[in-house]
C-alpha cells in the first residue's frame, strides 16, 4: 500500500500542523459535489477515502497507538463505500439514471431521445444534461440544466448540478477557489457585522 | 494543435521552469535522432505537454548537462532514462504535424497551399515511420481528420459536437499506450477537456478572421454571428467565455483526481493558470478593440468660409 505520507503529499518530518492543513487541502479538492455529475465520480470517491485512511494512519501511528508499517491496519480496500444510487425510487427515468450510473452514456441517451417532445420534463432536461456533462458538452449540458432548473424551480437535485457547473463557468481556477475571502465574502461579513453592531447600538458602516 | 497549452511563467519557480525547459530539450533532441535534425522544427508545446501528463506516473526523472546542437553556447538539461516516453512524443509530433499540413494542403490557396504541399511531401517518409511504430497514433489521428471534416462540411452550429473529434483524439492519444486504472480514466478526462479547449480557442482566436473569409467556425454558426460587430457582442462574447471557463476548469479540478507525482507542479501550472492566462488574453483582445473610443466624427464642413 501507498505510503500515507505520500498520499498527503506531506515529508514524513512534517508537523502536524502541516499534516492537517494538507489533509483540509486534499479534502476541499476530491469534494463529492466536484465530481458527482462527472464521470470520475467513483474515482473521487476512493480518492477521499485513500486520504482519510492514510491521514487516520498518520494520526493514529503520533499517537503512538500503532506504529505504521507497510501493509499494517493502512492496508484497507476502500470497501463500504457502496453507491447511494437507489435513492430515485420515484424517477420517471429509472432505467435512464441506471444506465447513466454504470457509465452507459449512449445508451441512456438512446431512451432519453425516443421520448416525444410533450412527455419532456425537468428530470428529461436534467438527464439530458447529465449525459452531455459526462461527455465533457458542457454548453449543451449547461443549457439543459438551466431549462430542468426553470421547469420545476423547487428541485434541489437539478439546482445542485447546475450550480456545479455554473461555478465553473466563472474564469479562474486559482481566483474562484485558491483563497478563502473574495471580494463578495469581504463585503457580506463587513454587512453582517454591520447589522450585528446596529443590534447593540452602535454603527460599523454608518448610512447602512 | 496550436500550441496554446502553455506555462504561466510568472506562477512558476525557477526550478520547475529549468525543469520544463529540459522536457523540451529532450524532446528536440529525440526529434533529431529519430527523425533526422530538420524535424527538430516541428518541436511544439503540445508535444511537451504530452510528456508532462503520460509521464506523471513513471519513475521520478534525473536530468544531465549537456549542449544544445543549435547553440552550442548555450547549457541545457536532457533527462535520462524516460526514452519511450519521449519517443512517443517525437512520433505524435510527426503524426500530428503531417496530418496538419495534410490538412492545409486540401484547404489553403495560393503560396500556403503549395508551401503545405510541400511539407507534406517533406513529412511523409517521416510519418510512415512513426505510423510503423505506433499505428495506434496514426490510427486516432486519422479518424478524428475524417470525422472533423465531416462535421465541417455538415456546417456544425454545435460548438460541443464540433470540438468532440478533437478532443477524444487528443483523449485516446493520451491514453493508447497507459495501463488500465484510475489514472488513465483521469488522463483520458483532462486530456479531453484539453483537447476541447483547444479547439475551441482556435476557433475564438479565428472569429473575425473567418467571418471575413468565410471559413467554417462553430461560434459563428452557434450564435447566428452575421457582422463583425457581432462579434464582439456580449452575449456572444460571454458564451464563448463560459464554454472555455467550464472546460478549463474541469480541467484543472480533474488534475487533483490524478495519482501520479512527476512534475506535478509544472502539469498543474499548465492546467491552473496557463490555460486560463491565454483565454484571457485572447479575451483582452477583443475587450481592448471594444473599449477602444470610436473615431471621432467628422468636423462639420462649413462652406463659404
Amino acid at each position: 500500500m501507498a505510503d500515507p505520507y505520500a498520499v498527503l503529499g506531506v515529508p514524513q518530518n512534517a508537523t502536524d500542523d502541516q499534516i492537517k492543513e494538507a489533509y483540509r487541502a486534499l479534502a476541499r479538492k476530491y469534494q463529492e459535489d466536484t465530481f458527482a455529475n462527472g464521470p470520475l465520480a467513483d474515482v473521487a470517491k476512493r480518492k477521499m477515502a485513500e486520504l482519510d485512511r492514510a491521514y487516520d494512519a498518520i494520526v493514529a501511528e503520533r499517537r503512538g497507538q500503532t506504529a505504521y508499517a507497510a501493509g499494517s491496519s493502512y492496508a484497507g480496500s476502500g470497501a463500504g463505500y457502496g453507491d447511494a444510487g437507489n435513492a430515485y425510487g420515484d424517477s420517471q427515468f429509472a432505467d435512464v439514471r441506471a444506465r447513466i450510473l454504470n457509465g452507459r452514456i449512449d445508451d441512456a441517451e438512446m431512451i432519453l431521445d425516443g421520448i416525444p417532445y410533450p412527455s419532456r420534463t425537468g428530470e428529461w432536461y436534467f438527464l439530458k444534461g447529465q449525459i452531455q456533462q459526462r461527455r465533457g458538452w458542457f454548453d449543451e449540458a449547461y443549457k439543459n440544466y438551466s431549462e430542468a432548473c426553470q421547469r420545476e424551480p423547487g428541485n434541489t437535485e437539478y439546482a445542485a448540478a447546475f450550480n456545479s457547473l455554473n461555478n465553473n463557468a466563472r474564469g479562474g481556477y486559482r481566483e474562484t477557489r485558491g483563497g478563502g475571502c473574495s471580494a463578495c465574502d469581504i463585503c457580506s461579513s463587513l454587512l453582517c457585522a454591520d447589522c450585528c453592531c446596529e443590534c447593540m447600538g452602535g454603527d460599523l458602516i454608518p448610512g447602512c | 494543435m496550436f500550441g496554446y497549452v502553455r506555462i504561466y511563467k510568472p506562477e512558476l519557480k525557477v526550478r520547475e521552469y529549468e525543469e520544463y525547459k529540459a522536457v523540451y530539450c529532450t524532446l528536440c533532441r529525440t526529434l533529431g535522432r529519430e527523425y533526422g535534425q530538420a524535424s527538430r522544427l516541428l518541436l511544439s508545446y503540445d508535444a511537451a505537454f504530452y510528456v508532462l501528463l503520460c509521464g506523471a506516473g513513471g519513475a521520478q526523472p534525473a536530468y544531465q548537462k549537456g549542449r544544445c546542437r543549435f547553440n552550442p553556447a548555450k547549457v541545457c538539461y536532457y533527462e535520462t532514462g524516460g526514452d519511450a516516453l519521449y519517443r512517443e512524443a517525437a512520433a505524435l509530433t510527426v503524426i500530428l504535424a503531417y496530418h496538419k499540413a495534410r490538412d492545409d494542403r486540401a484547404d489553403k490557396k495560393g503560396a500556403r497551399k503549395a508551401a503545405a504541399a510541400l511539407l507534406c511531401a517533406a513529412l511523409r517518409g517521416s510519418y510512415k515511420k512513426a505510423a510503423k511504430r505506433y499505428p495506434a497514433f496514426a490510427e486516432i489521428a486519422g479518424t478524428a481528420m475524417e470525422a472533423q471534416a465531416a462535421l465541417e462540411a455538415a456546417h456544425c452550429a454545435s460548438a460541443d459536437r464540433a470540438a468532440d473529434p478533437s478532443a477524444r483524439a487528443l483523449a485516446a492519444l493520451c491514453t493508447a499506450l497507459l495501463p488500465a486504472g484510475d489514472d488513465r480514466r483521469v488522463t483520458e478526462r483532462i486530456a479531453y477537456c484539453v483537447g476541447r479547449w483547444v479547439y475551441l480557442m482556435d476557433a475564438y482566436d479565428d472569429l473575425e478572421k473567418d467571418l471575413k473569409s468565410g471559413a467554417y467556425n462553430p461560434f459563428l454558426l452557434q450564435y447566428g454571428v452575421q457582422t463583425p460587430a457581432d462579434v464582439r457582442g456580449s452575449t456572444v462574447q460571454a458564451g464563448i467565455l463560459r464554454s472555455l471557463y467550464m472546460t478549463e476548469n474541469e480541467a484543472a479540478e480533474t488534475l487533483a483526481l490524478l495519482s501520479g507525482p512527476v512534475r506535478r507542479a509544472i502539469l498543474e501550472n499548465i492546467l491552473c493558470d496557463g490555460l486560463h492566462a491565454r483565454t484571457e488574453s485572447i479575451r483582452a483582445h477583443y475587450q481592448n478593440e471594444n473599449d477602444r473610443p470610436a473615431p471621432p466624427a467628422p468636423l462639420p464642413v462649413k462652406d463659404g468660409k
